[in-house]
């Protein structure tokens, strides 16, 4: 169900040359203190999107940090997030996002807590790490407003 | 996995426009009068439902057939579970994904598998 952390650089490196061959925006960082993906993107509100795929070395699966801001550099409050979701999204989500130090940056970014990917995971827990990653990947960003498309669930 | 019986729509009042979203019988065509057909799947621990064969115009997105799945299975808010449409087994489409795109990406033989599961709510 969870994944090493090798299953976790594989998995952001395969994104990232799927995202390369499909013209998205990925970007893969790779630091002495690990390694994640980036997608940053400018919505028709003038607010500024970064989502940030890290490793949970803890719950050894991996997580979705963001930070939405706008163009001025000032973040979005917490409150500011709620109140973006539940509009964007006719369904009911209760999210956990809390606000916490990106482990490799040591700034503050709002995540979706982990603690219930396991238990997500363990729905396609036959399939392959790629596919599982991915499972993750559009199930959580969804409730965020990460766009990802179908594209990349084609083989 | 219990199953849903299809006598319970007379009971209880669905207040949902089911016109658009009606139960098929089963043929070979890909396409019925324009529409998508599609076999849903319970997944994770999901309710299986009598009927799996729907259609419903390309045009129609994913968060439709949510929407329609949660008041048709009778989900209320305080069931505090959330749930998800993939495709391919392991990919969920964005809730404003047209059927009709994903039956392009995804069909097989005519037919597209959706699968559904419930998730709790996160926090």
């Amino acid at each position: 169900m969870a994944f090493t952390l090798d299953e976790f650089h594989q998995c952001i490196f395969d994104l990232y040359e799927q995202s390369k061959k499909l013209h998205d925006r990925w970007q893969l960082i790779e630091t002495t203190k690990g390694s994640y993906l980036i997608y940053s993107f400018i919505d028709t509100n003038c607010l500024k999107y970064d989502f940030h795929i890290v490793f949970s070395e803890s719950y050894s699966v991996p997580v979705l940090y963001f930070n939405i801001s706008h163009l001025d550099g000032s973040l979005l409050s917490l409150d500011d997030i709620w109140k973006l979701f539940i509009h964007k999204k006719n369904s009911n989500m209760y999210e956990t996002i809390t606000q916490q130090e990106h482990p490799i940056l040591h700034r503050p970014f709002f995540v979706l807590h982990p603690c219930h990917t396991e238990n997500l995971l363990r729905k396609v827990a036959e399939q392959s790490i790629k596919k599982r990653f991915l499972f993750w990947l559009s199930i959580y960003g969804q409730s965020i407003g990460l766009p990802l498309s179908i594209n990349y669930a084609i083989d | 996995m219990s199953t849903i019986e299809s006598d319970k729509t007379e009971s209880k009042t669905v207040n949902f426009d089911e016109t658009n979203l009606s139960p098929t019988r089963p043929s070979g065509d890909s396409e019925n009068d324009g529409k998508i057909v599609f076999l849903l799947k319970a997944a994770g621990g999901a309710p299986i439902l009598k009927k799996k064969k729907w259609a419903l115009p390309r045009s129609k997105t994913i968060g439709h057939i949510v929407e329609f799945l949660k008041k048709y299975m009778q989900l209320d808010v305080e069931q505090q579970k959330q749930l998800f449409l993939y495709v391919n087994q392991t990919f969920a489409p964005a809730f404003d994904t047209t059927i009709g795109a994903v039956n392009d990406c995804f069909n097989s033989e005519g037919i597209l598998v959706l699968h559904y599961t419930f998730t709790p709510a996160w926090g």
